[in-house]
């Protein structure tokens, strides 16, 4: 052991640029391979920590045109009940915001506001989710209002660390349901462990969520089926046993083809955030290419140097040291570096886990809560160093001793070959991920820069669904200050219309997106109307409500604007079609525009304010705001700009692009360090070639050229093999979006560019130095 | 001690085949000091390579001791070498990362010869080499000479009944080559029993017995009358 230490000290000393580069190389590729395996495990174990992970399922049920993803409460026992092989079900509300500022009392009787989540479950939430209690009963915690359960952060976040059991805290519900806001409470009975980041369930308060109407579909189904019923279940569940002849008939027909489905529970995470599994997967894929070129790498400068190294191997096996305890003694140096890099790349994550990698990545870059995986990592780092260690050592061990004391010699032929394809490779590497990373940059762009066919700028909005403020009174008194132009109100953001209406009309079954807004909406976001007439102030009025379709609910349903003054079926009333609108963006732009229509509905299904600011002043108009804000309510004003929402929907694939690049750039680093290290042995080696071809009348430039050639060569080739590659991914990729940016090939070359002028650079500012020497300084040296 | 009979040695590469050593037969008796002479290419490092069991002959046979030493496998070789050959080269093969005390100290190492032990040897022998104010140092501050006397050092140190020496006093000035010479002549009258290849008469004559090679084959054997 201690003559591995000391030789590998050695190592260190001796080869100092290449020890250095290899330890940057590898650590900043353990960096980026950690940080993506904490962020994969994550994603890969989303839900799967429920103790009955695999069992739960949810319920959604599909049509030819959506998917919906709530039940009634209702329907949640009916199925519980007609089918024996749901073990135990739960509810969840489906809200908005659940983020509810709560009254707590402290031990001198003051009121504290305080922030939590508070969900609404059904009684068996404690059966399929499984909390482990850690203080309290659950004994008929969800029998009945009033009382209910904490997570345990929460509840030291509202308590302190007095015991939370039996405390009260006193929340307002949304004046969605209740015409008037009331103050509920809840008394906690039982304190249960934290759930982990990465599922569907959020840390907070739990309360019973009493059976509402038939025909609120608002609510998440889940079911713990065993894995052998789900089959069965799934065809009970898609016939007449439970919806009744009549309706199963009428779900059948085809306009509509209903169908329940089950889908695990820990499938959901993928399922339903879309392109979160391809950022996942490319990410993976990201960081095992960069571990494997900085092993490359590696492999590579062991080669370089090897030798110089047979000399020394050789007269130490002719003086008697066992051949096989000399393999391993060089062999061990892949696993020093390794080890070394490990290190200083973990020192890396705990300085940057606050500030640079939370921006980017979902997942805690905490050691400690990840030390298995870290483990697992550091274990495999081991094989991998051995793996790529291995190859030298063979290579330094393959001569004969009487040959290898001959004087000096260089690489063979072979060795040569496989040094060239690894440089290859890591090119390849590089040059790939950069073009892709920025075409999905050019993508972003695009998205954003988009037209969304509404006005977004100096627009802000503020959430009112829980509070008591009455829109028009609040409204009415910051449109008195010129610095406020206007205001409306919807119940949806844009980006976030989640209702969706499927009616018969016309003697079909149609469909639609519903925006609920106020009658002034078209005209603040400056939507046209192209036939028709706008909304009105009347059309506010109940049983007056109206309706205005875009043109793709024309198109999509073959109809004309002969709709126009029909009645049109709302929740439990009649709304009049009064006009077609242009088509507009409300949705993602990874979406084409669907059929869609704005409704004037009652003002309590407006949850959300905007206000126009005049673009003169909107710093005094944002403080008019929030002064105003202070005289009708005690909760914050959490105000936004509706143009930073709208970017934010692109939020994963800006994430990804920046993501990709920062990998290609520490790739494309650790592919030039490679290739820095190899052309200064190279040099170093022709040393004497170089002078006696100076000698008989090189010139600087033949030198060069002599040097870079072989590097260059390689060059050109990894970027014709990377065109293709790229061009694959880059077109997979964009296929999950609607509008998409066009591939060009202004980003092809501009990366071919990059590359070269970087390898160029740093293999001249070498080659130079060489080259440009006094040949017979060389030759004496000799 | 060494009877070699037949021995031959073909390099092929995938063009050529080179004959290095041609039916060599030989003999070296315990206590002798024979120098093998030859032009450039006539097989001497072949054949002195071959006598260290660095490498195999393609045919014929090899005694050393009275064992048929010319089949062994590579671990075999390894382990007859070791404490019976010492080595010394014309470009002396030191190992630049070691100082000269280890340096000399390798072979006792591979030996397992105890910490203790090893010490009084080496300090006695780099004594006897007179560079025992050189022991921390490394090869690459050393004279020529002096590097040799370390590799000279380095190849006594275990007592081996053989020592095999490639032009050693190729690399060196006369005065250094000539103290070369003299420490080996000295280890021979101590019963050291040693081969040496070289280029110089000079040095030849410090010899016992001269063997000539030319193309691989023996051609004039002299006794050198002292």
């Amino acid at each position: 052991m201690k003559s591995i230490l000391r030789n590998f000290l050695f190592v260190l000393n001796r080869f100092k640029t290449s020890s250095v580069l290899n330890i940057i190389g590898l650590s900043a590729a353990f960096l980026a391979f950690i940080v993506i395996l904490i962020q994969v495990n994550y994603d890969f174990r989303y839900d799967r920590q429920f103790k009955h992970g695999d069992e739960i399922y949810y319920l959604t049920i599909n049509s030819i045109n959506g998917r919906f993803l709530t039940m009634p409460t209702t329907m949640g026992q009916e199925i519980a009940d007609k089918f024996p092989e749901v073990k135990s079900h739960c509810l969840i509300q489906n809200s908005n915001s659940s983020n509810l500022f709560v009254d707590v009392l402290d031990n001198k009787g003051l009121k504290r506001k305080l922030s939590i989540t508070i969900t609404l479950v059904t009684a068996g939430f404690l059966d399929v989710f499984t909390p482990e209690i850690v203080e309290g009963t659950t004994q008929g915690i969800f029998a009945r209002q009033g009382i209910g359960l904490i997570t345990e952060k929460e509840a030291k976040k509202l308590f302190g660390n007095t015991s939370p059991i039996g405390k009260t805290v006193y929340y307002h519900s949304s004046k969605r349901f209740y015409n008037n806001q009331t103050t509920n409470s809840v008394t906690i009975q039982a304190v249960c462990k934290d759930f982990p980041d990465n599922c569907s369930i959020s840390n907070g308060i739990f309360i019973l969520l009493p059976n509402d109407s038939q025909a609120n579909y608002s609510y998440y189904g889940y079911f713990v089926v065993g894995k052998k019923d789900v089959d069965k279940l799934s065809v009970g569940l898609n016939s007449e046993k439970l919806f009744g002849k009549e309706e199963w008939q009428e779900m059948q027909k085809s306009d509509r083809k209903l169908k329940v489905e089950l889908t695990p529970l820990h499938e959901v995470h993928f399922e339903f955030e879309r392109g979160r599994l391809i950022t996942t997967l490319s990410l993976l894929l990201i960081g095992v290419l960069t571990l494997f070129i900085a092993y490359i790498n590696f492999m590579n400068f062991a080669i370089a140097i090897a030798p110089t190294r047979v000399k020394s191997f050789n007269i130490q096996r002719i003086i008697g040291a066992s051949t096989f305890k000399l393999k391993w003694t060089i062999a061990s140096e892949a696993v020093f570096f390794s080890a070394i890099a490990f290190f200083i790349s973990l020192c890396c994550i705990s300085l940057l886990k606050r500030s640079v990698l939370s921006n980017y990545f979902p997942a805690k870059m905490s050691l400690l809560g990840n030390w298995e995986l870290l483990l697992l990592i550091g274990i495999s780092s081991l094989v991998f160093a051995l793996f790529f260690g291995w190859y030298p050592t063979r290579y330094i061990a393959s001569f004969q001793p009487a040959m290898a004391l001959n004087g000096s010699f260089s690489l063979s032929r072979k060795s040569v070959k496989l040094r060239n394809s690894l440089i290859f490779i890591q090119f390849l590497a590089a040059t790939t991920l950069i073009i892709v990373a920025l075409s999905i940059q050019r993508q972003t762009d695009f998205m954003q820069r988009q037209p969304w066919g509404i006005e977004k700028d100096n627009i802000v909005y503020l959430y009112l669904g829980d509070s008591n403020i009455n829109m028009h009174t609040f409204g009415e008194e910051l449109k008195r200050d010129p610095r406020i132009l206007d205001y409306t109100a919807a119940d949806a953001l844009p980006g976030h219309i989640g209702t969706i209406w499927t009616r018969t009309f016309d003697g079909k079954s149609v469909q639609a997106s519903i925006w609920t807004v106020q009658t002034n909406f078209l005209d603040f976001f400056g939507i046209q109307v192209t036939d028709g007439r706008n909304f009105a102030p009347q059309d506010s009025a109940r049983s007056k409500h109206a309706i205005i379709f875009n043109e793709n609910f024309l198109y999509k349903n073959r109809l004309a604007k002969e709709i126009i003054g029909k009645p049109f079926e709302g929740y439990d009333e009649n709304l009049t079609i009064v006009g077609i609108s242009k088509n507009v963006n409300y949705s993602s732009l990874k979406d084409s525009i669907q059929p869609m229509g704005f409704a004037t509905l009652d003002d309590r299904f407006m949850n959300w304010l905007f206000i126009k600011l005049s673009k003169d002043d909107v710093p005094g108009g944002i403080n008019l705001i929030q002064k105003t804000w202070k005289n009708y309510s005690d909760d914050d004003c959490d105000i936004k700009f509706l143009d930073e929402t709208l970017e934010k929907l692109y939020k994963n694939e800006t994430n990804l692009a920046k993501l990709i690049s920062a990998f290609g750039l520490v790739t494309i680093l650790i592919a030039v360090m490679g290739v820095y290290g190899l052309v200064i042995f190279n040099t170093k080696s022709r040393e004497k070639e170089i002078a006696i071809r100076k000698v008989n009348g090189a010139s600087i430039a033949e030198i060069m050229l002599l040097l870079n050639s072989n590097i260059l060569i390689l060059l050109l080739l990894s970027y014709v093999a990377a065109i293709p590659i790229s061009y694959y991914i880059v077109t997979k990729w964009l296929q999950q979006f609607a509008y998409k940016a066009p591939i060009t090939w202004l980003i092809v070359a501009l990366t071919g560019l990059l590359i070269f002028i970087v390898t160029v650079a740093t293999v001249s500012l070498n080659s130079y130095k060489a080259s440009s020497r006094n040949p017979v300084k060389s030759l004496k040296a000799e | 001690m060494i009877k070699i009979e037949s021995l031959k040695k073909v390099f092929r590469t995938e063009e050529v085949e080179t004959v290095a050593l041609n039916s060599i037969s030989m003999q070296v008796a315990k206590g002798e000091f024979v120098a093998i002479m030859g032009p450039s290419g006539c097989g001497k490092s072949t054949l002195l390579n071959i006598l260290g069991l660095l490498d195999n002959p393609s045919s014929g046979h090899y005694f050393l001791d009275n064992t048929e030493v010319g089949d062994l496998k590579e671990k075999e070789r390894t382990q007859t070498r070791k404490g019976n050959i010492g080595f010394v080269f014309q470009s002396f093969n030191l190992i630049e990362e070691m100082t000269v005390y280890e340096n000399v100290e390798l072979p006792l190492t591979y030996l397992k010869v105890k910490a203790s032990e090893r010490k009084q040897r080496i300090e006695e022998t780099l004594k006897r080499m007179s560079i025992s104010h050189r022991a921390n140092h490394f090869p690459n501050q050393l004279s020529g000479g002096q590097q040799q006397r370390v590799a000279i050092a380095r190849a006594v140190i275990a007592n081996p009944k053989l020592i095999l020496a490639d032009e050693p006093t190729g690399n060196l000035d006369s005065k250094n080559g000539k103290d070369v010479m003299d420490l080996l002549t000295e280890l021979n009258r101590e019963g050291t029993t040693i081969v040496m290849v070289t280029h110089s008469q000079r040095d030849a004559d410090f010899a016992h017995r001269t063997i000539n090679l030319f193309d691989g084959q023996i051609v004039i054997e002299t006794e050198n009358l002292l």
